[in-house]
């Protein structure tokens, strides 16, 4: 019972969260400079007439005050409508939707690679040798400073433009979709295996592990059956950072490879001031946010009961 | 991240692969003996027997987000218009209107009555048959607001009326004569949409699935990933000077979009696309070495890449300086510094592929001296701190708003630093589009640049007519906002006049005073450039864009 | 960009090296040295190159290195050495003013929410979790959407992206000290609560930000970089990293040194400042 209070609580602080996003993102987008109805015809080397913007301002309800606009924005908003793209012509939602799978796609296979390439390296690096975790740190080190979009030149000059083993650019198939993979997974992936080493070495250190020890379990056996385990939460812990690095990552990773995508959307939006697809692109964001921090504080009540007491 | 690739003016603005869309070569004159150079009508690595079969993969630069013709600006056009549908004319070699869709015509002595007489026998995928009250409806579908059409509209703005004669024989009224009617039926933005579709569509369903009668069909449109085109089973009714006839070879194109001008060279050389539509000017070279790859550069008809000044406010309402703007620059250096070889030096107002271009009009060149004496004349004697001219305690500065993109043409810098010399002061401001365009219709600016491509001279009046200028009527796209009773006289006459004699006496008279109006200064002629795989046949170099034109090519196994 | 959230996630761990610390490390010798080079070409570039970043050379475009230019000339024909000497005052300027601004409002939010009442807090809080809702670099957009490109705009966008972070992180730090018995014990002996902030709490709330600032002027200037390389940033022809490597990209085949000369500058300045960031953790840690 008291879980399920706490879970609605919870609920209903998430629904604030994407109230207050769709707010903010309304009232900064609309205080922009610039004509919206003349970014929708005027684009390259057009040459509407006037009866034509008014058509357009009227159909986008651009020529109602600003309150009326907002308080039309969450009406519709409330029925899953995010309005129409200006520069589309399509609802936001079928906009965002087209592009989402890609995304979605790229995600997951970056949060996987990160996840593996980050457990894998904390488990054989926590507690050996100087050298070994020197390396480890460095590699590490050097890899959370390349950003986004240095890491993904340098992988694209190499394996792409010099090597020719992937595609240049592309959406299509697995080999299109490795090195865009790698260049978000990578960051993350160097900055969750830093703190799943030290994570790691904390537990290895803890008398239960020595006791497992004097058991006469092998060391490899030590490390995967008790120390991950405790490791991982550090991995659930982070979820949010990592959904963060995921979506923002995406927009300059989409960029520089030139695949389709949210994060592509939410650049060309923002340079032609499509406002209602900007706004949709952060409701977005927003809800995928709080859904996986929504997620994270079930499952942690599920692992971890004191939580709910807490 | 968008790389905008407009082929026509974008007023204030120009991206760099805007440049990459453009450039030098051949045409009428060439300046060189150069292979690459491509005239309107060739044919590319033609000959063997046609193969038929096989899927082209053909990178594009950006999305136009819409691929309804009627409804849309964006140059992509010039080559999906000849994919997905057919118009009522094509141009021949020459420049000249000829038959496709319309067999033959009448025209009226005075200009303002147009009898088509259609082909028979023609159909749009869906099955819709091509008749006179199909082209009734396209002509309504353009002109219609809800159809937001930013080109193909306009373009036809001086219709008035149709009148069915038969189902193959149309009579359309024009409001005054328009001599480049004709022509401009040729362009990929007029091209014919089934009258089905128009009907049962929106506007918004016929932005995403149009349909044409041309040699191939759409079957899929993802946004901002690409499009795929199968080939038009029973297709026989190209324009006749193709001399042939028949389905198209290839089973269907897929189109993706590249923006990166980086991403989509490398991805021509590795074979990803077996073409592309823009090769960016800064890897012309790198292709045309490449003999796996055909290189063209096609210079085509329409205004050259130009900078112009808003003769509307100080300070270049002043001819002196506009003139003092135009010895400052200097041309050669601007046009080798972006052109890596592939652009020509623009020698009028109109590129030199345009009928009624006139060799004998000069532009003045590259003068510092004679800058310093106009700007010393006009007042501008003071000096600021940083150099700069000052008059009355003011600085003369210019501002010059250009859009925004994460790769900006060195030709703005480039200008900015010639004009430093004579102590002209140019501030670049970068703007996103939705700014820039409400500036560039606003009239504030000093400074713009572009290009405009339309396949007649009739780009000067689209340009340079005082009924151009913007104002709460009509957007037009006289960015000089020049005004010259005289200038209008001619332009205007050329519209009613089909007299080939008097068109040249007009087209060069107007051209001539352009030099002595400067409303701005053209820099380099306006040429494509695309390449594609030696694999790829056939194809051929369309008359009315420059751009290529796949209906017959064909892949090597 | 995703990099800012980096200190402002990371647990706080004891960190096993900082037994075994000893008193010269190569790595932080390096980082400093590189850093000074940096100090040096921000507030000196007519030591370290002659030429001027804006001037068009007469020996032209895609000039190769040569003694004249030594790492050859863009696309303009300007001195690639110049640009990056010039641009590097950009960068510290990005990083310094970004995270100055970022830590100043941070913590002014910081404090608010963990010394106010608990409706404050709960409100202060509930905004934060809206900003922390939305990833920085979406956040960035939006500050650029609504404020325009432009240095000083984009120093902003990043700042701003990176306040919720040091304002959650203060005002947990606030917590800690305010919860921790001697502040317990300086209140039951009747000391004033200003007093008690001012002697107590805010010494102790500060310590570990200094430490996250310095790390967090090397993910701000990463982020500049990053948004100038969208073209959301410093606007050219002013010399940038960032826009230099985007323009590079074009040009590689014309030539590399546009792509790899600022690319490396970023990522060596962005190592620097975390390598000597961390060093100075390890420090404060060893202390307390």
């Amino acid at each position: 019972m008291r879980q399920l209070k706490r879970i609605a609580t919870r609920f209903a602080a998430g629904i604030g969260v994407l109230w207050g996003a769709a707010t903010l993102s309304f009232v900064a987008l609309h205080a922009t400079a610039g004509d919206a109805a003349l970014a929708t015809v005027a684009g390259d080397g057009a040459n509407p007439t006037q009866a034509v913007l008014a058509r357009v301002r009227a159909d986008y309800g651009l020529d109602q005050p600003l309150w009326q606009q907002y308080l039309g924005y969450l009406g519709r908003l409330l029925r899953g409508d995010l309005g129409e793209s200006y520069q589309q012509r399509v609802p936001v939602a079928k906009a965002i939707g087209e592009q989402l799978g890609e995304t979605v796609q790229l995600a997951l296979a970056a949060a996987l690679v990160a996840v593996v390439l980050a457990v894998g390296t904390a488990v054989l690096t926590a507690r050996r040798r100087p050298w070994i975790r020197s390396a480890a740190s460095g590699t590490e080190l050097v890899l959370t400073s390349f950003p986004t979009f240095v890491l993904g030149l340098v992988l694209l000059i190499v394996f792409s433009f010099q090597a020719g083993w992937f595609p240049v650019s592309g959406n299509d198939g697995l080999s299109a979709l490795v090195l865009p993979t790698f260049t978000l997974a990578l960051p993350i992936a160097a900055t969750l295996s830093q703190v799943l080493r030290t994570e790691l070495e904390e537990v290895l250190e803890q008398p239960f592990i020595l006791t497992a020890r004097s058991r006469g379990m092998r060391d490899a056996g030590v490390r995967l059956r008790h120390a991950l385990r405790h490791a991982l939460i550090q991995i659930v812990t982070m979820s949010g950072f990592v959904i963060g690095g995921l979506l923002g990552g995406a927009v300059i990773t989409e960029t520089l490879f030139v695949r389709r995508g949210v994060g592509q959307l939410m650049l060309t939006a923002t340079t032609t001031k499509d406002i209602p697809l900007v706004l949709g692109v952060v409701l977005f964001a927003a809800a995928v946010y709080v859904v996986v921090n929504l997620v994270v504080d079930i499952v942690y009540g599920l692992i971890d009961p004191r939580v709910v007491t807490a | 991240m968008r790389f905008i690739l407009s082929t026509r003016l974008l007023a204030a603005t120009v991206a760099i692969g805007a440049l990459a869309a453009c450039g030098s070569g051949g045409g009428t004159t060439p300046a060189s003996a150069d292979a690459s150079s491509r005239t309107a009508g060739e044919v590319l690595n033609g000959g063997g027997a046609p193969a038929d079969g096989g899927i082209l993969n053909l990178s594009m630069s950006a999305d136009p987000l819409c691929l309804d013709p009627h409804a849309i600006s964006s140059d992509v056009e010039q080559i999906f218009g000849r994919i997905l549908t057919d118009n009522l004319i094509y141009l021949d070699a020459a420049g000249n209107p000829g038959p496709w869709l319309a067999e033959k015509w009448e025209i009226n002595t005075d200009g303002t009555v147009y009898t088509f007489h259609l082909r028979k026998g023609v159909t749009f995928s869906d099955g819709a048959v091509f008749d006179a009250a199909a082209v009734v409806a396209n002509f309504e579908h353009m002109l219609d607001p809800d159809t937001r059409s930013p080109l193909a509209g306009p373009y036809i703005a001086p219709y008035d009326s149709s009148r069915i004669i038969d189902p193959y024989t149309l009579e359309v009224k024009l409001k005054q004569p328009y001599t480049p009617f004709l022509d401009v039926l040729a362009q990929g933005w007029l091209g014919l949409l089934s009258p089905k579709a128009i009907k049962e569509s929106t506007p918004a369903q016929l932005c995403e699935k149009p349909v044409g009668s041309g040699p191939f069909v759409l079957t899929g449109y993802t946004k901002t990933q690409g499009a795929t085109f199968a080939k038009r089973q029973g297709y026989d009714w190209a324009p006749p000077q193709l001399g042939l006839t028949g389905a198209a070879h290839l089973d269907g194109i897929n189109v993706s979009w590249v923006g990166q001008d980086a991403v989509r060279f490398n991805s021509l050389v590795s074979n990803q696309y077996q073409a592309t539509g823009y090769v960016p000017a800064q890897n012309a070279a790198a292709v045309k070495s490449d003999p796996k790859l055909v290189y063209s550069n096609v210079n085509r008809i329409g205004l050259p890449y130009t900078i112009e000044f808003n003769t509307s406010r100080a300070p270049f309402d002043d001819l002196a300086i506009r003139q003092a703007f135009v010895a400052a620059v200097n041309r050669e250096a601007l046009v080798k510094t972006v052109g890596f070889g592939e652009r020509q030096l623009a020698t009028s107002f109109v590129d030199r592929v345009t009928k009624y271009y006139d060799p004998e009009v000069k532009l003045r060149g590259h003068d510092l001296k004679l800058a310093d004496e106009l700007l010393d004349k006009a007042g501008w004697t003071g000096r600021d701190a940083e150099g700069y001219r000052t008059k009355d305690g003011k600085t003369l500065l210019v501002q010059w708003p250009v859009a925004q993109t994460a790769t900006i043409s060195p030709i703005f810098d480039l200008v900015q630093a010639q004009v430093k010399a004579v102590g002209i002061k140019v501030n670049i401001e970068l703007l996103p589009s939705a700014q820039l365009t409400t500036r560039r219709y606003g009239g504030d600016y000093d400074l713009s640049a572009g290009v405009w491509h339309t396949n007649t001279p009739d780009v000067l009046y689209v340009k340079y007519a005082t009924f151009s200028i913007p104002n709460d009527k009509r957007l037009g796209q006289n960015t000089s906002r020049i005004s010259d009773a005289q200038l209008d006289g001619w332009l205007e006459e050329a519209r009613r006049t089909g007299d080939k004699t008097k068109l040249t006496e007009l087209y060069s008279k107007a051209q001539q005073r352009l030099t002595e109006l400067v409303p701005g200064f053209p820099v380099y002629d306006n040429s494509v450039l695309w390449a594609f795989s030696a694999k790829l046949h056939n194809v051929v170099v369309d008359t009315s864009h420059g751009t290529p034109y796949f209906a017959y090519a064909w892949l090597e196994k | 960009m995703t990099a800012i959230t980096v200190p402002a996630v990371l647990p706080e761990r004891r960190d096993h090296t900082a037994g075994r610390r000893r008193a010269f490390r190569p790595g932080v010798a390096l980082g400093l040295a590189f850093l000074g080079l940096l100090a040096v070409a921000a507030v000196a570039p007519g030591l370290l190159t002659s030429h001027d970043p804006l001037e068009i050379s007469t020996a032209g475009a895609f000039v190769p290195p040569s003694a004249e230019h030594l790492l050859g000339t863009d696309q303009s024909g300007r001195d690639t050495l110049a640009r990056m000497v010039y641009g590097a005052r950009s960068s510290l300027v990005m990083g310094l003013g970004a995270t100055a601004i970022a830590v100043a409002l941070g913590s002014a939010i910081g404090l608010l929410a963990g010394l106010a009442n608990r409706y404050v807090e709960g409100a202060v809080m509930r905004l934060i979790d809206v900003a922390l809702s939305i990833p920085d670099l979406l956040l960035a957009l939006v500050v650029i959407t609504l404020l325009g490109t432009g240095t000083v705009n984009a120093l902003f966008a990043v700042a701003f992206a990176s306040v919720p972070y040091y304002a959650r992180m203060i005002r947990a730090q606030t917590h800690v000290v305010r919860d921790a018995t001697y502040v317990e014990a300086a209140t039951a002996l009747g000391l004033r609560r200003r007093t008690v902030i001012r002697r107590h709490i805010l010494p102790n709330a500060f310590k570990p930000l200094v430490v996250l600032a310095t790390i967090g002027v090397g993910n701000a200037i990463g982020a500049g970089a990053s948004l100038s390389f969208l073209g959301l940033g410093t606007k050219p022809p002013a010399p940038e990293w960032g826009n230099m490597l985007s323009l590079g990209i074009q040009y590689i085949s014309n030539d590399p040194f546009m792509v790899i000369v600022p690319g490396l500058a970023i990522t060596l300045t962005v190592l620097a400042v975390t390598v000597v960031g961390r060093d100075l953790r390890r420090r404060t840690e060893g202390r307390s």
